[in-house]
């Protein structure tokens, strides 16, 4: 039924602002991507996030100035991040289990060290990563940076292989039951607290791939991470915890209407009628359902 | 070390604590393969701990071997590739996977694909309903589901938690089968009170109280319902 009326949406302002409707949605469900994994598997509220986008970003920037190639950058993006998530659930989280406040506090508390700490290395001034391709499209009037269509592009290819890796291996399959039950994978031998190491590295390291992607298309400063949070979070509860296929069409019914509202009405008006388009499809979804597991 | 021989689970001062409360308190316990223990009690949180305690799933205090090498505290990795495997109880089924994940997931651990004939409901459930969600399988469905898990583990220990609850009278055999063949390459603990299984497969009964053992004995001296509901019949705490 969503799936349904998200298309409606998609395809009631093609083919004009198409592309661009396409564009937001997949950004609001690649950056809704890493919070899947650490909120959706976990049931941990990561305020730290956006810091993970925003660190993804500015290693990118740092990487790419000093003279590698863009690609090297953007990896390397991801991988930072996904360190930073490690140390932080190893040092931090991992005292925290089956602490849902504690973790969401802690969490915040690391998302204001990271951010202060970019500031301080990078200062406060906006900072630009180029474009990686710099061209534009022309598509019937709408003039796009070519490099969102890449963002799409990589967003689908991610999206697909986290499914696969989630639902076809025996890595997925052991990441899946230690995130549904903890107690019952470790006797069956699998290493709980490693897996759930791996899950918010992971979830980390989507989330600065994310930054890095996605800063070429705005301009970097520390608070570049934080105002992906609300919309990672919306696509994530409403895309019922722990599943992919919900995540991407919850992303695509926020982020496309959002998109098509921006056109139809104003951008202020967009915002509040996301907001309030998904308190109304929370209500509409049988309460339970969607509710994310806390360990 | 404490113990009957080289293979079988020997556990010496085992001690588990809930905060303060003293769950199990410095018991020792021996069960050799092939051997089938049963483990009964008024307080069933304390027998659960005192599995949980051997399987490593909780910190514990006391020597825990399995064919005289030992399981760390807090290691269930340790334990698991020892060969212990202790059988989900009915609330704790991965709920989120299909009936054929959750024996994917026990035979990945186990390291073997071919498990033991298995009586015809628990087989069943096994193909018929491999494509259901865990979650939604019955209570007693989700024990014949934990004795199938079980089955495909490489198992040395098997420790099983009321196994009894939710089955069916007519499924009492086959769960009573299953033990017996886990039996043949296993040590056995059931924790359960329900007189049909301790009769059947049961070889001895431990009963504890307050943590303590407070009898034990073969299959002349199983208590009876009634005394595990008072047990001040029993010769109480030493």
């Amino acid at each position: 039924m969503n799936g349904a009326f998200g298309v409606v949406i998609v395809a009631g302002v093609l083919p004009a602002d198409g592309f661009a409707v396409l564009a937001l949605a997949a950004t609001w469900v690649l950056v809704a991507l890493g919070l899947h994994f650490t909120f959706g598997m976990l049931g941990i509220v990561n305020l730290a996030h956006g810091e993970m986008l925003l660190v993804g970003g500015y290693v990118a920037l740092v990487v790419h100035t000093s003279g590698r190639s863009i690609v090297t950058a953007i990896v390397l993006g991801g991988v930072v991040a996904a360190l930073s998530g490690a140390v932080m659930d190893v040092a931090i989280l991992r005292r925290l289990r089956s602490r849902p406040l504690d973790t969401l506090l802690a969490t915040f508390g690391v998302a204001v060290v990271l951010r202060q700490t970019i500031q301080l290395l990078a200062g406060p001034n906006p900072r630009a990563l180029v474009d990686p391709i710099g061209r534009s499209l022309d598509l019937a009037g709408m003039v796009i940076p070519a490099w969102r269509g890449v963002v799409v592009l990589i967003t689908l290819l991610l999206v697909a292989t986290l499914h696969v890796l989630l639902t076809r291996t025996p890595l997925g399959l052991a990441w899946r039951a230690v995130a549904a039950s903890p107690h019952l994978a470790a006797s069956f031998g699998l290493r709980a607290q490693r897996t759930r190491t791996a899950i918010v590295a992971v979830g980390s390291g989507v989330a600065g791939l994310a930054g890095a992607l996605l800063a070429p298309l705005s301009t970097l400063t520390p608070q570049f991470g934080t105002r992906f949070l609300v919309p990672a979070f919306l696509v994530v509860i409403l895309g019922r915890a722990g599943s992919l296929k919900g995540l991407a069409t919850a992303g695509v019914i926020l982020g496309g209407s959002l998109a098509a509202a921006q056109f139809a009405i104003d951008a202020v008006a967009a915002e509040i009628l996301v907001i309030l388009l998904a308190v109304v499809l929370l209500r509409l979804r049988a309460i339970g359902e969607g509710r994310p597991r806390m360990p | 070390m404490s113990g009957d021989g080289p293979t079988g689970l020997a556990a010496h001062g085992l001690t588990v604590r809930s905060g303060r409360r003293v769950l199990v308190d410095d018991i020792d316990l021996v069960v050799g393969r092939g051997e089938v223990l049963g483990l009964a009690g008024t307080d069933s949180t304390s027998c659960s701990a005192l599995l949980e305690g051997i399987a490593g799933l909780r910190d514990r205090e006391g020597l825990v071997t399995v064919d005289g090498r030992t399981i760390p505290a807090g290691r269930p990795d340790v334990a698991s590739r020892l060969g212990v495997v202790l059988g989900p109880t009915g609330g704790s089924t991965i709920t989120g996977l299909t009936v054929a994940e959750h024996l994917s997931v026990a035979a990945t651990v186990g390291r073997i694909t071919e498990g033991i004939e298995l009586g015809g409901a628990i087989q069943h459930l096994c193909v018929a309903r491999a494509d259901q969600i865990a979650g939604t399988l019955s209570g007693g469905e989700r024990r014949l589901l934990a004795l199938a898990m079980i089955a495909r583990t490489r198992r040395r220990v098997v420790l099983l938690d009321q196994p009894s609850e939710g089955i069916a009278e007519a499924l009492v055999p086959e769960l009573v089968a299953a033990l017996r063949s886990f039996a043949q390459d296993a040590a056995v603990i059931v924790a359960d009170s329900d007189p049909r299984l301790l009769d059947a497969v049961v070889d001895r009964v431990v009963v504890l109280d307050g943590g303590h053992v407070v009898t034990a004995g073969g299959h002349g001296r199983i208590p009876t319902r009634s005394m595990l509901a008072s047990p001040d019949h029993l010769n109480s705490r030493p």
